[in-house]
């Protein structure tokens, strides 16, 4: 049998339990009024253990404003991402950090990034424009909520009222696309001799000039790629997540899959894998934002390295050993000759 | 006449539905809602873990930032509240175990950030170290199991019911209610024996 003591304790317990979660009956404040009566010292004691229990921290209003302020502000700088400050030579840090300020929808957009470079959203013939310099990458959200980044030496422009029937974003050179799926705005990406649209989906485009290629990675749901250099009613082929498609001018679509981190550009990573130097000294000099001149007895190599973060300087000797060449640097002019 | 309820006197942490959408669709204002009226007391409840108000701030900042970068894709099951209050708790033991692997690299000036972020154990207020009874039960109260404190806390900041606790703590509400059975026991016996 439950001793009685013990019984009293359990309906004490489940009293301040009540009490103290805000939702008491009138039987636990008896209880509880009746048990600190006998002892007027439990109630510092009950008190206590409440303190104890929901701990000491008070936030004041002002203390949440000044919060939400902080986390605008870092909200507002993600926008832009700058890999490197343009124009810093030689040694090009790649993360500098972002000052000024974002005016968004002003007339002229204006970001400026450590006092060197500028990246602006023009806004003509109700056209908004995102460009990302070469040496820096940039992220933004669309009006619908959809956010892309745009790799180094990038262009993409969308009409003003981007978001009320359809959603069509002009690319120029690479982007990563993370949409918000709506089946009735279609979000569609023209690059080059293609269009791309999203069934649901996080994907990349590259449509640099140097590649004969676009090519689109699907990192997650579904796209449709459409050649429009054939006819412009060609038909449209499917590329799943994990898939990558690349669209020759006047060809099917080639599927593969993707280079392990293929994507890794949009994190700050760039990743070469036994990349023709044809292609991958382009990238570098966007990235960098940097002149590569190369000795024509190399231009076949190819060039398998991951640079991460790391200034210019720093990328000169790996580059050198990954091409068995030597790398000089002259301010912003790299020569690539045999060693 | 039909009533319409209007929808600016919802609390945005009980209706996730029509404040989610809104911030998916890029709304920051609707997210700011949702930072003000929770700020507090995740603020709180995240001291529990780092021990130190200032981290605490600094993680649910974090938090607040990673789920605006991620805001087309977020996805709430049950009620936002609990979901914000499990997602901090989710990041402070990946903080934790991560303060583990990397507890070896103490000599190594380059991991401030990590080790800024190493949880201290829940310590005696100072300010009460004189009180005799405060200090008794502060020192009741750090023994009882993690999980107790945490649903304590809960419950009695928060005003939390079973279910919504464990939803944040990932364990049944049954477990919830006997973590505090047991709890108040074991203070009872300490601190309040009659």
């Amino acid at each position: 049998m439950t001793d009685p003591r013990d019984l009293t304790a359990v309906r004490l317990d489940h009293a301040l339990d009540r009490m103290w979660a805000g939702m008491p009956t009138r039987e636990d404040e008896a209880l509880i009024a009746d048990w600190v009566m006998a002892d007027p010292s439990r109630a510092a004691l009950i008190e206590g253990v409440r303190t104890a229990a929901t701990g000491d921290v008070h936030v004041t209003p002002a203390e949440t404003a000044a919060a939400w302020a902080a986390v605008a502000a870092r909200m507002e700088a993600d926008v832009v991402r700058p890999i490197t400050s343009a124009r810093s030579a030689p040694v090009l840090p790649m993360r500098a950090s972002v000052s000024g300020s974002w005016l968004l929808r002003a007339a002229a957009l204006l970001v400026v990034i450590t006092g060197t470079a500028t990246i602006r959203m023009l806004t003509s013939r109700g056209m908004d424009e995102l460009v990302a310099p070469r040496g820096q990458r940039i992220s933004t959200s669309l009006p619908d909520g959809s956010t892309l980044t745009l790799a180094a030496g990038s262009r993409a422009t969308w009409s003003r009222d981007f978001g009320s029937a359809e959603r069509t974003v002009q690319l120029e050179g690479e982007a990563f696309f993370s949409v918000v799926h709506d089946t009735t705005r279609p979000f569609r990406v023209r690059a080059r001799h293609s269009v791309i649209e999203d069934i649901g989906t996080r994907f990349a485009v590259r449509a640099w000039a140097e590649l004969s290629d676009v090519e689109i990675i699907v990192e997650e749901g579904r796209v449709s790629v459409r050649d429009t250099s054939v006819t412009p009613t060609s038909r449209a082929t499917e590329l799943h997540a994990g898939q990558r498609g690349r669209l020759p001018v006047s060809g099917p679509l080639i599927i593969s899959s993707p280079p392990a981190d293929a994507l890794a550009w949009v994190g700050g990573t760039l990743e070469f894998d036994n990349t023709p130097l044809s292609e991958a000294l382009p990238r570098l000099e966007r990235w960098y934002n940097v002149t590569i001149v190369v000795d024509p007895s190399l231009t076949h190599r190819r060039l398998t390295a991951r640079f991460e973060a790391q200034p210019i300087a720093q990328l000169l000797i790996p580059l050198g050993i990954a091409l068995d060449a030597a790398v000089v640097q002259t301010g912003t002019l790299i020569t690539i000759v045999p060693r | 006449m039909t009533l319409v309820p209007n929808p600016e006197s919802e609390d945005p942490l009980e209706s996730p539905g029509s404040t989610l959408a809104r911030i998916r669709s890029g709304d920051a204002a609707a997210f700011e809602d949702v930072f003000r009226s929770s700020h507090g007391a995740l603020v709180a409840f995240a001291t529990r873990y780092t021990g130190s108000r200032e981290r605490a701030e600094e993680m649910v900042q974090d938090l607040f930032l990673d789920l605006w970068r991620a805001r087309a894709s977020w996805e709430v099951r049950g009620t936002l509240r609990s979901y914000l209050f499990g997602a901090l708790r989710n990041r402070a033991l990946n903080l934790r175990r991560r303060d583990a692997i990397e507890r070896g690299w103490t000599d190594d000036a380059s991991h401030d950030a990590v080790h800024h972020l190493h949880v201290t154990p829940v310590r005696v207020d100072e300010r009460l170290i004189a009180d005799e009874q405060h200090a008794l039960v502060e020192a009741a109260f750090s023994q009882l199991p993690e999980r107790c404190r945490l649903a304590m806390h809960l419950r009695w900041r928060e005003g939390m019911q079973y279910v919504e606790i464990a939803e944040v703590l990932g364990i049944t509400a049954k477990s919830v209610e006997n973590h505090l059975a047991r709890g108040l026991k074991a203070l009872r016996a300490r601190v309040l024996a009659p």
